[in-house]
């Protein structure tokens, strides 16, 4: 297949590069003060993650296709395998000597895809019941898989990137919150009060949406059984690892850790004011005040020495990708591919939203990274792949339009 | 592009215009925290430092039941340090290290121990001497990262019940799981009442945010951020009589041993004793390893709370509960007759009785008054295992009473299934049935279980769980009645319950009767006598007792290691305790005595008591 230079798709690689050059520049000032050569390593995972992004841009469609069920089998097994011989810090990689990988990262990708495959295959069948809950499985099994790592921030990505692809898909809503559901129970059951709002609020909406006697008592039954077993599990964690669980949600309850890190996050940012302190100039970022401040926290850093000119460029740069791949994906020669890059883009999307939010305090504490700026080899790596495909997708269909 | 007809464009629209929003969200949170309140954090950023400063709680105190102070607090000074400052200035840490003279290892290990922080002080030394706080402070301006704080270490007025009490010290870092909540190094209760009710004294740790200088200097609280407020912890009301407590420790001062003293009605611990045990004061403020470990080494073991925690043969003070056993599984009825000749003949062996002229003919009071061993050989042998187990326990024995204080101890109460792990199947005998029968052999109660079956004779049959927490006071002025206390039920017949009450009281009534010389002629004392062989030494003198008779107020227990007889050594002190307790004074208890004795001489009778 020859892709000529009229058909290649230039705006994505372009505004990724962009993105991956201001973050280079703000990492090289994160990482300054630390030692493990934090740049240098980045720099690999970059020159590595460029690489991929090539690649992942020549595959034909079909095959990516093909392999999509197998992909997402082997992503489920390696998170399967850290559960049991997880390391690192918080016990979320998998290591074969020297080198490490985070699966979470590698499963968000596999799991759109298989998701993606699932609905251009089936087309048609979208409206049935049992194709929905299959769905629902497909997307559930890594969510709760990273769920019990712990890793409550990142799995929610899962099952909102795979909702989306299934809402562009054509999924019919009802559907939409009847898959979803179970998950909204398991989330809000946390609090007694929440699950009543929920619970209510899903009673309404079977009400009026008519859903059939039958569908719903056992609909009505699976998702009590589960808001009932779900605090039941989660009272028989320790003490502190169910602390550590819902810390996320109220970073006050943790003032030595959370708390901590949001107010210097929120004295950086905003002592950045409108020109930012400059390149290297951030006291908070050069001083180490900064927790997490070349992973989680790199927008902090980007605040402080860039100020709001810096922040929103930045914000405008993603938002433009973003928007970016929804457009190209109305235009993609298949269905599959056209699912997949709307996939992708939800999954970018959320990570900006959620970082960027949880630096500027409106959004939980989580452990997500914000994609082509956070310091990690898996991340980095599978944002650049996730691109790569998107511009072979969006490339290809050029040639034959 | 044919297929893509088939998807609903607006979908990708309504994608579309959702992540637009929410990046305008973004946007508009960037612009108030950079452009509207800026100032605010540029000022926080250029005097720099914000420090997250623990306020530790008030620790609850601990009264008495008159409300008399046991427990109290006392200031103390505690050294902290900042991980991120010292690691980055090894200098500093050195300096310190020598300053307070302590291992480094161990120096880092308490810097360190909280998983994850770098900039929240820690705690390094509490109570720390005068002359090296102020060798410290002298050298300040050297020491960046360094700090001291106000703390509170315990105090104790009249420096009584230690091991009831308990001690607090620093969370170590492997009872995280004990103290979920906590972070090492946290003050929290590690024995006796203190870590019993540790949740309900330790209160809650508040947090300010504060701007710090660059030697760790507190600038002033952090604009914006509302601090969270220490709660001090609750005060606890105990059911302890304070008096009765100190007098009982008076009386035990040079004995290894136990007493429990429980007013029977309502399950309350009036007095609880442990000796040998250690100055409370002890553990008050900062305890050196080597204290620590001299304490610990102790053959004596003033560690050990004997009361809940030690456990000895009961000897004839069961007696009383095989009595009941026999009448109310109906092997025995109340005609019931032994003879005795000083001992009984099974098998090989001479079985003896403690008095080797023989009782002669007895019937169930003289079982009890007098003590026959006899009696109860046959009484168990015609019990057999299976009777004697699920009869006896009924009351206290084999199992924890339930008592607000930790590490209680099951005691045992030997069962056909123990006796066969313990010797076999087939391999124990009656000679085993004659021992347990007379609370030797396997049988182990603690004195509180004593206390606690005592209890039930004096209530006619039933017993409230033992308690030493009576309120519990919140700061905030509000009560709470703690819900330890419960009732149970022995369920036997309340004749064969007062039966059994009357032969106890003749033990101090009848001229014969094993404690009767110390019998007062103000009060009706029932009680029972024992004494317990035990193969480390000479035997353990038992006493249990209520009084009086008729509207039990106290029961008794009384126990003492090595005191050889229960008439002579135990039974004195639960006498003393029950006068003290119902306020009858003992200056004209020793006048009627020493007259008896004048009276008794004259007659030429023995003198002294009879065991």
């Amino acid at each position: 297949m020859r892709v000529g230079r009229r058909d290649f798709e230039w705006i994505l690689p372009v505004l990724t590069l962009l993105l991956l050059g201001f973050g280079m520049v703000v990492q090289y000032s994160a990482s300054l003060s630390m030692e493990d050569n934090i740049f240098q390593r980045q720099t690999l995972y970059v020159i590595t993650g460029v690489l991929l992004f090539i690649g992942a841009a020549l595959i034909p469609d079909r095959y990516t296709m093909a392999f999509a069920y197998i992909f997402y089998t082997l992503s489920m097994l390696l998170l399967v395998l850290v559960l049991f011989v997880g390391s690192g810090p918080t016990g979320r990689w998998l290591s074969l000597g020297a080198f490490h990988m985070q699966p979470s990262e590698v499963a968000k990708m596999a799991t759109v895809i298989a998701v993606a495959r699932f609905i251009a295959d089936r087309r048609n069948d979208i409206h049935e019941l049992k194709h929905v809950l299959t769905l629902g499985l497909i997307a559930g099994l890594p969510f709760v898989l990273i769920a019990i790592e712990p890793d409550l921030g990142t799995s929610v990505v899962v099952p909102f990137a795979a909702g989306m692809v299934a809402f562009w898909g054509g999924m019919p809503l009802i559907a939409m919150v009847l898959v979803i559901s179970p998950l909204a129970v398991m989330i809000a059951s946390i609090n007694p009060y929440s699950l009543v709002v929920v619970i209510g609020l899903l009673i309404l909406f079977a009400y009026f949406a008519g859903i059939r006697l039958q569908l719903g008592l056992i609909w009505g039954t699976t998702v009590g059984i589960i808001g009932a077993l779900t605090p039941k599990i989660v009272s028989h964690m320790k003490a502190y690892q169910r602390q550590r669980l819902t810390a996320f949600l109220n970073p006050e309850a943790d003032p030595l850790g959370a708390g901590y890190q949001l107010i210097q996050s929120k004295v950086a940012i905003g002592s950045g004011r409108f020109w930012g302190k400059g390149f290297l100039q951030g006291s908070q970022t050069q001083g180490g005040f900064l927790p997490a401040q070349h992973t989680d926290f790199i927008f902090s850093v980007v605040g402080e020495e860039w100020g709001f000119f810096g922040a929103a460029v930045l914000l405008m740069l993603f938002w433009m990708l973003i928007i970016r791949l929804i457009w190209i994906s109305r235009k993609a020669s298949n269905p599959f591919s056209s699912l997949v890059i709307v996939g992708f883009a939800s999954i970018l999307a959320f990570q900006v939203i959620v970082n960027v939010g949880m630096t500027t305090g409106i959004m939980p504490v989580t452990g997500l990274p914000l994609p082509l700026f956070s310091f990690g080899g898996s991340s980095m790596i599978t944002t650049l792949m996730m691109l790569g495909f998107a511009t072979g997708m969006a490339s290809r269909f050029r040639q034959h339009g | 592009m044919n297929y893509s007809r088939r998807f609903d464009q607006s979908r990708l629209l309504s994608i579309g215009v959702l992540v637009s929003t929410l990046f305008l969200v973004l946007l508009v949170r960037l612009a108030r925290l950079q452009l509207v309140h800026s100032d605010l954090y540029l000022r926080q950023s250029q005097t720099n430092r914000v420090r997250i400063i623990e306020k530790p709680p008030l620790r609850g105190l601990m009264y008495d039941r008159e409300g008399r102070l046991i427990v109290d607090n006392f200031p103390s000074y505690t050294l902290l340090a900042i991980p991120e400052m010292l690691d980055h200035d090894p200098d500093v840490r050195d300096r310190l290290i020598e300053l307070i003279n302590m291992d480094a290892e161990e120096f880092n290990r308490r810097l360190h121990r909280i998983p994850g922080n770098r900039y929240t002080p820690v705690r390094i030394l509490r109570d720390i001497d005068f002359a090296t706080l102020a060798s410290i402070e002298e050298r300040r301006a050297h020491l960046p990262g360094i700090m001291f704080r106000v703390e509170t270490k315990r105090a104790y007025p009249h420096s009584t019940a230690p091991q009831t009490l308990g001690h607090i010290g620093e969370m170590k870092e492997d009872q995280q799981d004990r103290f979920p909540d906590l972070q090492p190094g946290d003050i929290v209760g590690l024995s006796g009442l203190e870590e019993r009710w540790n949740g309900e004294l330790m209160g809650r740790t508040g947090y300010e945010y504060v701007e710090v200088d660059a030697l760790g200097r507190a600038i002033g609280p952090l604009e914006g951020i509302d601090p969270i407020p220490a709660e001090a912890g609750s005060d606890l009301i105990l059911a302890l009589d304070l008096e009765l407590q100190m007098y009982a420790e008076e009386l035990m001062a040079d004995q290894a041993g136990a007493v429990v003293c429980i007013e029977p009605k309502t399950g309350e611990v009036l007095a609880i004793v442990s000796k040998p045990d250690y100055p409370p004061e002890t553990f008050a403020g900062l305890l050196t390893p080597d204290a620590w470990k001299q304490l610990q080494d102790d053959p004596l073991t003033p560690l050990l709370h004997r009361a809940v925690q030690g456990v000895y043969p009961p000897g004839s003070i069961f007696k009383p509960a095989v009595l009941v056993a026999g009448l109310a599984s109906e092997t025995i009825d109340e005609n019931y007759k032994v003879t005795c000749v000083g001992g009984y003949q099974l098998g090989k062996r001479w079985f003896r009785c403690w008095n080797r002229g023989g009782h002669g003919e007895v019937e169930h009071e003289e079982s009890i008054s007098q003590s026959c061993d006899v009696f109860y050989y046959l009484l168990g042998l015609r019990l057999g295992m299976d009777k004697f187990h699920d009869q006896i326990q009924r009351f206290s024995f084999g199992r924890r009473t339930g008592i607000d204080l930790p590490h209680e101890n099951d005691g045992l109460l030997p069962s056909r299934n123990f006796m066969n792990r313990r010797y076999g199947e087939g391999r124990w005998t009656s000679g085993h049935l004659f021992n347990v029968a007379i609370g030797q052999g396997d049988v182990l109660i603690t004195p509180l279980q004593a206390a606690v079956f005592t209890s039930a004779l004096a209530n006619g049959g039933w017993w409230i769980t033992p308690h030493l927490v009576k309120r519990i006071q919140r700061p905030d002025g509000s009560e709470q009645i703690p819900p330890v206390a419960e009732r149970h039920e022995t369920g036997f017949s309340p004749d064969i319950i007062e039966l059994v009450r009357h032969d106890m009281l003749e033990v101090v009534e009848k001229p014969l009767g094993t404690a009767h010389w110390l019998k007062d002629p103000r009060l009706q004392v029932a009680g029972k006598t024992g004494t317990a062989q035990n193969p480390q030494g000479p035997d353990h003198a038992l006493f249990i007792a209520f009084a009086p008779f008729d509207d039990p107020e106290i029961a008794v227990a009384v126990v003492i290691e090595h005191g050889k007889h229960g008439s002579t050594a135990a039974a004195p002190v639960a006498f003393k305790l029950i006068r003290k307790r119902l306020g009858f004074d003992e200056l004209t208890w020793q006048r009627y005595r020493w007259r008896m004795l004048q009276r008794q001489r004259q007659q030429g009778q023995p003198e002294g008591p009879i065991e």
